[in-house]
Formats: structure tokens, C-alpha cells, sequence
């Protein structure tokens, strides 16, 4: 298991490689220079000026230079500076991924109690109108934009209501609106897995034997049945958890949530490089742990998958 | 001036006119009826840079810094030079040099006292090319500043340079604090000293900013009826990116002032929880600019032929909603120099019957089979560029499609972010494009057509002179007759299509007494009350 643990670790590095050439390449590639966006739209600072920023920069070497210089720093920990604030993008990620693991974390909480009861719930009433209705739920969820939901839930919660605040990542009460929106939307997929899965295993011979020796039917639906429907559960859990800690972009825009997905969306806009690659280095190498925690999770949930 | 931030920001910079009538008849509070207390709650659209105000030219950042940093001068409610921190001036008889003469008593809020050594010590750092300000480029004229004694200080210039004076008024020109900048270096942006209203508190980076009342503000600008002290306790901004969440936030009474889209304003017109201020006259107009290096849009007859194919009316009304002005003028209706008869008369209007026959003049011939014009064998069809994200511009091009259309041109739409659009623009692989400017000094002309113009595609020797003159000439009433001389000339030659100046909303919680509007339009804070 530590080896399997420590291989897959060490693939991290290929798929950061990956991931930073990847990005430097789009760099080339995109047009509009990030210096003179961004000053556009003012009057453009004098040629000098412009020359003495690209050179504190770094951004006046030649591409493959600024690529080998900035492997370097990264292998140092040191992600560059953001060309527009020249604050470390360092610390300009880290303080916002702190929000956006918290967002994360409170809305798979949301997902998995919403999405594992309505998958339950329809599986055990299959074909019956409760059956219908959460998966009509589901599917309604599933269709739906996540930046209309964002703002039904601000206009009935906040505006009509005002029990939440509309904006913000201040507080746990900030948290609220954003997690239960976002953890509603993914909940949707779980609970359609979740009855799917959990049909496969209600049909089989282990279940009817558990039912046959007399344990009630909670115990049976909740300690054997479910346990077993997980596998593919967790698969979807993991595939989410990556791309809510990967920044729910338009949920965080959205809520003012002040995460990465945020900053990543702004630093497009104004071409701020070095925080792209950052953002984008960040989730490379959250999806690669999530999916490496998800593997993990496997083995304890069934135990004859086994990692050498 | 075209991102969202910008627009949002310049908005809150520049207020007008308010909807409600109390704002009209005058009827804002004076100082002596005004309750202290409260904290006003203002948006960004993004996070500001740095609020150092020789780190950055971020309209976002600019309109926390003026806050902060007061400045030697003010421009007045006649448009003219009045003095702030600087009490008066003299200009030498050949105009380069400017000595001013400060007030005293006053002091940072780090307790540092101002006097001619922090004002010199402010621009030399601001013109040094190790500080690499962006903001230099706006004093390029200034070679010299020197502190004769404590409270005089002299400016000279290589040449004169009329927009010295309102260049001076603005937050990049607020003076700081030496001692400060010592302490912080690099990081003076982050912990920002001046002598202005406000003094910086906290900054939480990508979500809020907090100043704090200046409880030893003296005010001498005599556009402020409140002399003292702030009566709010302090401004909170939040940063808020989206247009949406800013109005839910408004209506849920979580921020005092929002700026207004076009599509929001009329949300807030008729809703007695709020006021509207409406600003008129503001400093931002719309109009077609071309690709003077491509044919046929080097032909300045063809340029005036599509120019009269454009509705400008339908313009206002079907993509601004109304909520624009029309604008003939190569400038925006609330900079100095603008003046309406200069675009009834040499402006181009809509009248798509002459725009056909300019065409026909120039050999552009209805093909009867397509309903497209031709000439030598080229079907006229072009591409109406414009940055994406905003409605507005998107709208307009639709409509100046359809008018097109009318006089037999077939014209594409294409929309593109506006980094993309402007890093293409100079490569000259465009037909036109809709374009949004703002800027508050006439110099606007400058920026814009002097060669090789703002995107390195014009060069015109008879207007560049006519422009020197108007930037050189410090007698601000000569100046500006020849403001209109140029305007006149950039009509006559179609360098533009101008088409309006839309008006800059900001709506305010019922409970926000005391505005009024400076001459630019933008709302006196430090007049600004909270009633409870």
C-alpha cells in the first residue's frame, strides 16, 4: 500500500510538468500582452516604464528563459509574482484556497446527505411516484444553470427573506447560501448514482440473505446494501470534490465568495499569467490526491480490492 | 475604461445629476444638520492593485486613493484650478514654471507633517525611473521639482502643458507621506499615508478594504460645505465582481451605493427604498473608429458614408435603453471643450439617403442580384469589431448591422474580449469597430487621434498641430476654442462616427443624506450622512 501511496505521489510530478508547459504554452499562444492590458483603457504609462515592469517581471527574456527560470522557482516552492498586484502568487492563491476548501468541504457535505438520502429513498420506492419525484428533482437540478440557482437562492433567502447575507466569505453565515447551492447542484448526480448503484446491489443474493436471517430492514439497507453501492459513489464524490476544490468559478463570482475560482476568473480577464498557472498548478494537483484518496477509499470500502 | 471594473469604478468616481428632487433644488443637508456616525458601504469590482498612486493607474484603485491622499489642487465647480493643499500659485510669463504655496498646519495621518519637502519628495518619486510609475507619463512635462522653503515649492516644466493643472487634481497626483514610504517601502501600497479625508485601516486582499474617518481633517476646497472632519465614521468597499450580486446586495440594504448598468438603472428609478443620481454630462462617449490602413476605410468619404447610415437615435434608445445622450461630438459631452453646436453643424447624423448617394458617388453600385454593394468586383461586406461582455456595445453593433444593411452593406458582428480586440488592433486586421472611451481633460483628443492615435493606425500632420496647440496653451479659455477647432477638423475628416455619452447611474440607500456632486460629478463623501 505505502509503495502504491508513494508511486502515485511521485506521479504528481510528470502531471505538474505537464500541467506548467501546458499553460506556458497557452501563454505564447493567447494574444494581448499583459503589461499593456493592463494599463488599457488609461493613459499608457511611457515606453520606459513599460520596459522597467516587463523587466521586474521577468516577462522581457526570451519564452524558453522565462519557461526554465520559472521551473526553477516553482521547484522552490515560488509560483512567481501576479503581474498586476506583483504580489507573491503564492500568497495570493493560498489565502483565497482557504475559502475555497472550506466552500468545498461544506458543499459535499450538502451533496452527500441530500444526494445519498434521495438515492436511498428512490431505490427503495422504485417505481413508485416517490421514485419519480426525486429523480424529476435530480434531473430539474441537473439542468439547471448554477448561476440562476446562485441567484434565486440570494432573492428568496437574502432579499425577501434576510436570513442569509448575499455576499461575501466573512463568515460561517456567509458560507451558507454558497454551500447549499453548490452541494444541491452536485447532489443531483449522487443521487441518481446512488439509486442506480444501490438497485444493482438490493437485487443481490447477499441482501435477500441478510433479510432472510431477520435483520430489520435499516440495518440491512444501510450496513450491507449501501456500503456496497458506494464504489461508484465515491468515484462521482471524487470526480466533484476535484472540481469544487478546483474553484466552483461562477458560484464563488456569483456569492462573492472570495475563492480561487474568483481569482482565476479574474486573472484570465486581465492576463495575469503567473496566477493562471498558479490556480491551474493548484488543481492539477488537487485532482491528482483526490483521485488519489479516492483509490484509497476503495480498498477500505471493499476489501478485496487490494494496492501493491 | 471598456472592462467592467473600470466602467464600475469611473461611475462611482464620476456621479451627476440626481433623479430625485431634492438634489436639484439644493436641498442637501448642511453641515449643521448632519448626523456622525455609520459606516458607508461602497462596492469594487475587483480588488485594487496597489494603493500606492505611483504603483498603479487603476481607475478601481484611484477611487479608494482620492480618499486617502489629498492633492495640491481641485478643479472648481466653474471647470477652473482651485487650491487644496496648496493655498496659491504663480505661473512664469513663459509658462513653465509654477510655484505654489502651501497651507500649514496640516499632517499626515502618521502624524508626519506636510510642508514642501513631502510634496517634492511625492513627485520626484513619481517621476524617478526606478519607481517605474505607470502614472509618469502624466507628469513627462514636469523636469524639475524643487521645496524653495517649507511651505513654497516650484514646478518647472520642459514646455507648457495645459492638463498640468487637472493632471495635479488627480489621486495620482496625491501627496504622501515621506515617512511612511521609509517604513514600508515596496509595501507602501499595501499600507497607504496621506493627509486626506479618510485614513487607511485594514485591506483584506480580494475582498474588502476599510478607511477610516480623518478625525483631524481641515477641508479647503470651497465646493465642500462640511470644513471639518467626515461625518460618517468610516467607508467599507467590498469587492463585488458581479453586476447581480451588487443589486441583490443593494435591495437586501448590504451596501449604501452601487454604480448602475444600464440594465439595473431602471430597477431603482421608481423604488422609493432608493435614490438614482443620474449623471448627464459625464465624461465617456461611444463612437466607430476604423482601420485607417485597410481600404476603403482610408477614405474619408466612404467613413462619412457610413456614418450617415447610423441611426444614432436607435442606438440610445435600443442598446442604451434611453439612458444615453446623443453625442455628435468626438468628445464626451462633460469635458470641457464639448460644445453642441459644433455637432449639429459639422456632425454626422443619420440620413441614410445621402450616406447611399456618397456611396454611389465613390463607385459602390447595388449588385441586383445579391442587394450588396460592389465596387471593382468587392462586394461590400465588413465586420463591425467590439469587446464582449457588455449588452450595450453588442446591441449597437446589431443595430449599425441593420442600418448597413439598408444602404447595401452586409456586415458581420464579431465580439471579443477586449485584451484579444486591442492586441489585435494594431495589427490592422480589422474593418471598424465600436469603441467606448472616458476621460475628463480635453487632451481626450490627443489620446485618441494624435499620431499615431490610441491604437497606432492614424497619422495626421494638420491635426497633430492643431492638437499641440491645444495641449500647450495654460490660458484655459484659449485653449479650449482651440479644442473645437480640432473637433471640428476630426468631423470634417470622419475620423470617428461619435454617437452618444451614456449617463453614469449610482443608486444610494434612502438613508444617504448629503450628496451633492463635484464638477465632475462625483459625489462629496465628506459631505455625505447617514441618517438613522
Amino acid at each position: 500500500m505505502a509503495v502504491y501511496v508513494v508511486r502515485r505521489l511521485l506521479f504528481l510530478v510528470p502531471v505538474v510538468l505537464g500541467v506548467l508547459t501546458l499553460v506556458f504554452l497557452m501563454r505564447a499562444l493567447v494574444p494581448g500582452d499583459p503589461i499593456e492590458i493592463m494599463y488599457l483603457g488609461q493613459l499608457p504609462p511611457d515606453k520606459a516604464t513599460v520596459d522597467s515592469i516587463r523587466h521586474e517581471l521577468g516577462l522581457d527574456a526570451p519564452l524558453p528563459v522565462q519557461f526554465i527560470r520559472y521551473l526553477g522557482s516553482a521547484l522552490r516552492g515560488e509560483l512567481g509574482r501576479s503581474v498586476r498586484t506583483r504580489r507573491l502568487v503564492r500568497e495570493e492563491i493560498s489565502n483565497r484556497y482557504k475559502n475555497t476548501l472550506l466552500l468545498a468541504f461544506a458543499s459535499l457535505g450538502v451533496a452527500v446527505a441530500v444526494g445519498l438520502s434521495m438515492g436511498i429513498l428512490a431505490a427503495i420506492h422504485r417505481d413508485t411516484p416517490i421514485d419519480t419525484a426525486t429523480m424529476v428533482l435530480a434531473m430539474w437540478g441537473l439542468s439547471m444553470p448554477a448561476f440562476w440557482f446562485g441567484l434565486i437562492m440570494i432573492s428568496v433567502f437574502s432579499v425577501r427573506l434576510r436570513w442569509l447575507p448575499v455576499m461575501g466569505s466573512d463568515s460561517l453565515k456567509h458560507l451558507v447560501l454558497p454551500a447549499v447551492t453548490l452541494g444541491l447542484i452536485a447532489s443531483t448526480v449522487l443521487a441518481r448514482i446512488t439509486r442506480s448503484s444501490m438497485l444493482d446491489v438490493l437485487n443481490a443474493q447477499y441482501v435477500r440473505t441478510a433479510h432472510a436471517k431477520g435483520l430489520t430492514h435499516r440495518t440491512v439497507i444501510l450496513r450491507h446494501a449501501l456500503k456496497n453501492a458506494l464504489i461508484p459513489v465515491v468515484t462521482i464524490l471524487g470526480l466533484q470534490m476535484g472540481g469544487l476544490l478546483g474553484g466552483a468559478f461562477i458560484i464563488e463570482i456569483v456569492f462573492s465568495w472570495h475563492g480561487v475560482g474568483e481569482l482565476a476568473v479574474q486573472a484570465i480577464q486581465q492576463r495575469d499569467f503567473p496566477i493562471i498557472q498558479g490556480v491551474v498548478v493548484v488543481v492539477a494537483v488537487t485532482y491528482v490526491l483526490i483521485n488519489l484518496a479516492v483509490d484509497l477509499t476503495y480498498s477500505a470500502l471493499d476489501p478485496r480490492i487490494v494496492y501493491k | 475604461m471598456k472592462r467592467t471594473w473600470l466602467v464600475l469604478a469611473m461611475v462611482l468616481m464620476f456621479g451627476t445629476l440626481f433623479t430625485s428632487p431634492g438634489w436639484l433644488s439644493g436641498q442637501y443637508a448642511t453641515a449643521q444638520e448632519a448626523q456622525k456616525g455609520g459606516t458607508l458601504r461602497l462596492v469594487l469590482g475587483e480588488d485594487p492593485d496597489s494603493l500606492d498612486p505611483h504603483g498603479t493607474i487603476s481607475a478601481t484603485a484611484s477611487g479608494v486613493q482620492g480618499f486617502i491622499y489629498d492633492r495640491l489642487v481641485y478643479i472648481n465647480l466653474k471647470g477652473l484650478p482651485a487650491g487644496r493643499l496648496a493655498s496659491s500659485w504663480t505661473i512664469s510669463p513663459d509658462q513653465k514654471v509654477v510655484t505654489f504655496k502651501l497651507r500649514t498646519g496640516i499632517k499626515f495621518h502618521d502624524g508626519t507633517p506636510f510642508n514642501a519637502k513631502a510634496v517634492e519628495f511625492t513627485f520626484k518619486r513619481l517621476l524617478d525611473p526606478a519607481t517605474a510609475s505607470p502614472a509618469r507619463a502624466q507628469f513627462k512635462e514636469v523636469q524639475d521639482v524643487r521645496a524653495l522653503d517649507d511651505t513654497t515649492v516650484r514646478f518647472t516644466l520642459e514646455k507648457p502643458f495645459a492638463p498640468f493643472f487637472t493632471n495635479l487634481s488627480t489621486s495620482y497626483a496625491g501627496i504622501i507621506s515621506p515617512t511612511a514610504v521609509q517604513k514600508y517601502g515596496k509595501d507602501f501600497g499595501r499600507h497607504p499615508v496621506g493627509t486626506g479625508p479618510f485614513k487607511f485601516d485594514s485591506w483584506i486582499a480580494g475582498s474588502s478594504i476599510i478607511l477610516a474617518r480623518n478625525a483631524d481633517y481641515q477641508q479647503f476646497r470651497d465646493d465642500v460645505l462640511n470644513k471639518g472632519p467626515v461625518h460618517v465614521a468610516g467607508l467599507v468597499f467590498k469587492v463585488v465582481p458581479a453586476v447581480g450580486t451588487r443589486i441583490a446586495a443593494m435591495e437586501a440594504g448590504e451596501v449604501d451605493l452601487i454604480p448602475l448598468t444600464r440594465e439595473s438603472a431602471a430597477r431603482f428609478l421608481n423604488d422609493a427604498r432608493f435614490q438614482v443620481v443620474t449623471v448627464k454630462n459625464a465624461q465617456n462617449f461611444v463612437f466607430i473608429e476604423f482601420n485607417y490602413k485597410r481600404p476603403p476605410f482610408d477614405n474619408q468619404k466612404f467613413r462619412a458614408a457610413l456614418g450617415w447610415a447610423v441611426d444614432k437615435k436607435a442606438i440610445v434608445e435600443g442598446a442604451w435603453g434611453g439612458f444615453a445622450t446623443m453625442n455628435l461630438n468626438p468628445i464626451p459631452v462633460g469635458v470641457p471643450g464639448w460644445d453642441d453646436k459644433i455637432g449639429k453643424q459639422y456632425g454626422i447624423g443619420f440620413d441614410p439617403r445621402k450616406a447611399a448617394s456618397l456611396l454611389d458617388e465613390l463607385g459602390w453600385k447595388i449588385n441586383p442580384s445579391t442587394r450588396i454593394r460592389e465596387r471593382d468586383g468587392r462586394p461590400a461586406k465588413f465586420t463591425c469589431s467590439t469587446y464582449s461582455g457588455f449588452e450595450t456595445v453588442k446591441r449597437g453593433c446589431e443595430i449599425i448591422q441593420a442600418n448597413l444593411k439598408d444602404v447595401g452593406m452586409d456586415v458581420d458582428v464579431k465580439l471579443t474580449d477586449f485584451g484579444t480586440l486591442s492586441a489585435e488592433m494594431p495589427k490592422a486586421q480589422f474593418d471598424f469597430d465600436l469603441m467606448r472611451w472616458t476621460w475628463s481633460e480635453p487632451n481626450i483628443l490627443s489620446l485618441l487621434f494624435k499620431t499615431p492615435g490610441w491604437r497606432e493606425l492614424y497619422t495626421d500632420s494638420e491635426l497633430d498641430a492643431v492638437l499641440d496647440r491645444a495641449d500647450t496653451n495654460m490660458d484655459a479659455k484659449a485653449r479650449l476654442d482651440t479644442v473645437k477647432q480640432a473637433q471640428t477638423m476630426i468631423l470634417q475628416k470622419a475620423i470617428v462616427i461619435p454617437i452618444l455619452t451614456d449617463w453614469a447611474m449610482t443608486a444610494a440607500q434612502a438613508n444617504v443624506q448629503g450628496i451633492h456632486l463635484d464638477f465632475f460629478g462625483t459625489i462629496f463623501f465628506e459631505d455625505l450622512w447617514l441618517k438613522k
